[in-house]
């Protein structure tokens, strides 16, 4: 009886511990971007600051899981990040910085056609001819990223979020 | 080919508002003249052409920038002056646009324009064709004008005819004409057609120079666009980040002289670009 005791004991313990480290997985992935790439291409992304859904399997693809805001704090760390999600190759990061409205437009082909575009040309986006304006009662920075078309960057929610896959080629062929 | 046949096309058109304006002048007339500078009517450039966004993507200078031009070779240059509505003064003025004619180089005013803002645009395009200095007008127009815009495009371009009276006035966009059924070229073919500035931008599109220039002089032909062509090639790398060789790019330029040109005036960011201007075959 006191070994079968103990055995329970020992196991309950383990249970504990393996909740705890549960847990704490879970936090990280929705504070590390490396933790959560491995999200399935193409599943929504969600807010870092959404309450945590029940276990299913649904959910768990919508699993909370974010960008820093500190990474989109304006437009220009917003391109940096987007640049550097491009280069890093992570097209469910990187859907997370556009518009809810846009985020379906980025897909595997559209995030390697993106790829490809920002090392053809230099992306310097012309900020001194940025126009601010508002939509939706945000503040929205238009900007021209390479000299044609304007993109806006629109402030939700503290994060500043682009309005169109500038980096897809335009016009070609 | 189709750019000779259609330049060959607005030679004799030339020819006679040339001898017409000789006439004019023998009898006591002046030239014709707009407000921002000469109308460039029967001019043939002496080089090829160079476009530029804006002075800080180069990292240099107006007076820098045009010296650069000068020496590679450049025979006009583009300037960005403004987009829809705002005409950037602190950009495209006198004294920039003085620093390229100084050096013997005309200067034309671009302005990237979408349908958004007709009466403003004009208003913008306006103010950038009177710069003291300026030779003409290009309306950049792309990817906003696609799909059924064409009643834009006609008040767009007789707008600033209007405003300007007298005014040289292109468009560029879309170097392979047939892939934009949409687009309303033959409404700036009407309105804005003093030249016609088709982004053939092979290295971009990932085709060889030929291979770009052949099908795009094939679908102009197939438009019947009636507008003097100035063809535009990019210095752009290919998608498989391979920058275009000079030689390619040189090929494309000896085979669509005189009014040719190349986007754009290199970014530092990309440092092999700048030295590969000077290796260019600029002069006609």
């Amino acid at each position: 009886m006191r070994a079968a005791g103990l055995v329970a004991l020992v196991l309950a313990c383990a249970a504990v511990i393996a909740f705890l480290l549960l847990r704490r997985s879970e936090t990280d992935a929705g504070r590390n971007p490396a933790a959560i790439s491995e999200r399935q291409p193409g599943a929504p992304a969600a807010r870092p600051a959404a309450p945590p859904a029940p276990v299913t399997p649904t959910s768990a693809a919508n699993t909370p899981a974010g960008l820093d805001p500190v990474m989109l704090a304006s437009p220009q760390a917003a391109v940096q990040t987007q640049l550097r999600l491009l280069e890093g190759g992570n097209p469910n990061l990187f859907r997370q910085t556009f518009l809810p409205s846009v985020q379906p437009q980025v897909t595997a082909e559209t995030f390697e056609a993106c790829r490809k575009r920002v090392r053809q040309v230099p992306v310097r986006p012309d900020w001194q001819t940025a126009e601010a304006t508002t939509s939706g009662g945000h503040r929205v920075l238009r900007v021209s990223m390479f000299g044609k078309s304007m993109t806006g960057f629109h402030q939700v929610d503290g994060r500043w979020l682009a309005d169109a896959l500038w980096c897809l080629p335009v016009g070609l062929p | 080919m189709l750019v000779s046949t259609l330049v060959g096309h607005a030679f004799f058109t030339r020819v006679r508002a040339i001898a017409l304006l000789s006439l004019v002048a023998a009898c006591g007339g002046s030239g014709t003249s707009a407000p921002g500078g000469s109308v460039p009517t029967g001019w043939r450039p002496p080089a090829k052409g160079l476009w530029i966004w804006y002075f800080g993507y180069t990292g240099m200078t107006a007076a820098q920038a045009a010296q650069t031009a000068k020496d590679a070779g450049v025979g006009y240059v583009l300037i960005k002056s403004g987009q829809d509505a705002s005409y950037w003064d602190t950009r495209f003025n006198a004294a920039s646009v003085a620093e390229f004619t100084s050096r013997g180089m005309k200067v034309f005013a671009w302005a990237y324009m979408t349908p958004a803002d007709v009466p403003g645009s004009v208003q913008a395009a306006a103010l950038a064709a009177r710069v003291p200095g300026t030779s003409g007008l290009v309306i950049d127009a792309e990817i906003e004008f696609e799909g059924g815009h064409d009643l834009e495009a006609q008040q767009l371009c007789e707008g600033i005819r209007a405003a300007v009276p007298g005014v040289w006035l292109g468009y560029t966009s879309f170097g392979w004409v047939g892939y934009h059924p949409t687009f309303p070229f033959h409404a700036f073919d009407r309105s804005c057609g003093d030249a016609f500035f088709p982004q053939v931008y092979w290295s971009d599109r990932g085709v060889t120079w030929s291979s770009g220039h052949a099908e795009a002089v094939q679908m102009l032909e197939a438009a019947r666009l009636q507008t003097p062509v100035w063809i535009v090639q990019s210095n752009d790398d290919t998608p498989q980040g391979a920058s275009p060789a000079t030689a390619d790019l040189n090929a494309f330029f000896d085979l669509t002289p005189p009014y040719s040109s190349l986007w754009e005036f290199p970014s530092p960011a990309w440092p092999a670009k700048l030295p590969q201007l000077t290796l260019l075959h600029w002069t006609n």
